[in-house]
């Protein structure tokens, strides 16, 4: 009878316990959608488009990486990390339907709740800028850009590459005798944080799809005033030297990144 | 009356111990191999300092008998139709595991349209293999040069039949995978063990490995003239923006490779329209006007080895692969004009840009007896 007693009181024990590693608080899903843009219209990869100055420009590649993607509680509902890191390559930008499709990442078990809006840095932040990405599982996507994003001579990544052609003639026809320009920011002077105040209602059972915007000519041209494409000091951000424009550039993120 | 039944006999036997493989020829059943002790000794990769760690698939680990019947197929001219060609032929140890041809001939002396790849620090690559990048791994590369009619011109399934006959393989593909019966040596096990082999082609001792990643204090590592030319590679304006800049590193960065692994239009070819490249390169498989004409950016790394240069190797040496890019190079709407445009380099610019090429030389792999031809 004793020894049934005890049996008993372990059985007792063993369905009182439970694994408190389960979140209690009930989770939903949200995708970050990216489009890239050139002034609102998807911005397709070797189409030419207007540029402030009347002359063409035309896009070759463009890429950024982007950091600490956090939604923004509100109340009693806390923030809330998505992802440290993603990378986001347009290069299938290659016509107006490919264009049109955003690239997405989805992001599970985020807590239920109301947010008052979301918070993403442009670039890497110093604890992942560092060759010490080369190590990282390759589904990181630090380890899958290494090799084509990261510049050795700086010992950091390229944050953003925008490579492309400006019509420097204006005769409408893209050429050699045109401005090649490839802007290629990197290290932490350059990392830049954007915060945009919205109404983020993840709930039970429904994905959240939050739509971003990527307007490459925001980047170029601000309050009105665009790069000077013309200037062949201004088509590349590769050298130390260049790092004011570098850093210009990479600050226009506030406007670039539209909801 | 007892001939006849022992010649029947022995008939049924002959009969019973053929079968009719999936493929419609007849083959000898497999040889049990249970006996042969399978004990796979893991091998624990070692990276030099400075380089980034290798993606290893969990389906193909490296071991010691992998490695080494891979190090034999590697060097065996089995793979090929008439036994003349191996993958050595094309990749040579003292050219970096490149030849020293533009176009390398396969079985027969029929010519490829492109040139062989390095496969030093291949291990390392992670953006695709062959000057497309039409294999992701390279489990899958090592399948494609057996059934190209102008490589090997074999079919897989008689190199199957030729390694399940042969006597050593088969042991060695017991050892290395742990198949019970020869008839499980195939393909893909063939593949696996030339990648762990390939896997282990590691070079790290350039005198700029040394300077630059694992930090050797030696001052005279590197010349002044190969310092200049670091900074006109790398775009190190240390002086001013007048500075002349190379762009190499643009497209050649990284410890392990000097490649950043990117498809470019490197504009050695002169076209009227991107339709018209001879070879439309990652065009051809993606289907994609705009890859027309794309190659990837090869590994820099023992570079001064692996003359001829580019995918169809039309430059014979360096120095006329630094004169096109100081050119200029032919324009086409793909190019990215921002790096490949007039580098206005000066001899001397060109000259150090040389000499710093000369620095990322390493030949110490040469007497590694692990790399070299175990039928020698």
């Amino acid at each position: 009878m004793k020894k049934l007693f005890f049996l008993c009181l372990m059985a007792v024990s063993i369905f009182a316990c439970k694994d408190d590693n389960q979140p209690t608080t009930p989770t939903s899903s949200v995708n970050l959608n990216f489009k890239a843009a050139y002034n609102g219209d998807p911005l397709v990869l070797y189409k030419a488009f207007d540029y402030p100055s009347g002359n063409q420009i035309r896009f070759q590649n463009f890429n950024f990486f982007v950091s600490n993607i956090t939604l923004l509680g509100e109340g009693s509902t806390p923030d809330h990390l998505l992802s440290e890191i993603e990378f986001f390559d347009f290069e299938d930008n290659l016509d107006l339907a490919a264009a049109q499709v955003p690239l997405t990442r989805n992001y599970e078990k985020v807590p239920i709740g109301n947010y008052r809006g979301f918070r993403i840095d442009f670039g890497i932040p110093a604890s992942m800028n560092n060759a010490d990405a080369a190590k990282l599982p390759p589904s990181n996507p630090l380890r899958q850009a290494f090799a084509s994003h990261f510049w050795s001579d700086w010992g950091s990544f390229i944050f953003m590459k925008s490579e492309g052609i400006y019509d420097l003639n204006g005769d409408g026809v893209f050429n050699q005798s045109d401005a090649g320009f490839e802007h290629h920011p990197g290290t932490e002077a350059v990392l830049f944080s954007v915060t945009k105040q919205l109404p983020i209602a993840v709930e039970k059972g429904q994905v959240f799809d939050l739509n971003l915007e990527a307007d490459v000519y925001k980047i170029y041209v601000n309050n009105g005033a665009a790069l000077d494409l013309a200037n062949p000091d201004n088509r590349n951000t590769q050298e130390l030297s260049d790092m004011p424009l570098a850093v210009d550039l990479m600050s226009h993120w506030e406007q670039a990144c539209g909801i | 009356m007892k001939k006849i039944s022992f010649v029947i006999l022995l008939l049924i036997l002959g009969f019973a111990a053929c079968k009719d493989d999936d493929d419609g020829g007849v083959t000898v059943i497999g040889e049990d191999l249970t006996n042969i002790i399978y004990d796979p000794t893991p091998h624990n990769l070692t990276i030099p300092p400075g380089l980034p760690s290798m993606d290893i698939p969990v389906d193909n680990p490296l071991t010691d008998q992998g490695i080494e019947l891979g190090r034999r197929l590697f060097y065996d001219p089995i793979l090929s139709k008439d036994s003349t060609i191996s993958c050595s032929s094309c990749h040579k140890l003292t050219n970096s595991f490149n030849d020293v041809m533009a176009i390398s001939p396969g079985v027969g002396g029929f010519m490829g349209n492109r040139s062989s790849m390095s496969l030093i620090n291949v291990g390392f690559q992670i953006n695709g293999l062959f000057w497309d990048g039409r294999s992701m791994t390279l489990e899958d590369q090592a399948l494609h040069p057996v059934e190209n009619p102008v490589e090997m011109a074999e079919i897989w399934t008689d190199v199957e039949v030729k390694l399940r006959r042969h006597p050593d393989y088969k042991t060695r593909f017991r050892e290395a995978f742990g198949i019970e019966n020869t008839t499980e040596i195939t393909k893909e096990l063939a593949a696996k063990a030339l990648a762990q082999f390939e896997r282990t082609l590691i070079s790290a001792n350039s005198r700029y490995d040394k300077k630059a990643w694992q930090k050797d204090p030696n001052p005279f590592l590197i010349s002044d003239l190969e310092a200049d030319g670091q900074k006109i590679y790398y775009d190190d304006q240390q002086a001013g923006p007048n500075d002349p800049k190379g762009h190499c590193a643009h497209c050649h960065d990284g410890k392990a490779l000097y490649s950043s692994e990117v498809y470019r239009n490197n504009a050695i070819t002169e076209v009227a329209t991107l339709n018209d490249f001879p070879d439309k390169g990652l065009g051809a498989l993606t289907g994609n006007l705009t890859d027309n004409g794309m190659f990837k950016s090869p590994t820099l790394r023992n570079i001064t080895l692996t003359a001829p240069y580019m995918h169809d190797g039309r430059f014979q040496t360096l120095e006329e692969v630094i004169e096109h890019y100081n050119a200029g190079g032919h324009y086409a709407d793909n190019v990215i004009t921002g790096s490949i445009t007039q580098l206005n380099l000066s001899e001397y610019d060109k000259q150090a840009l040389l000499a710093f090429l000369d620095a990322l030389t390493d030949t110490t792999y040469y007497s590694n007896p692990a790399f070299q031809n175990p039928f020698q």
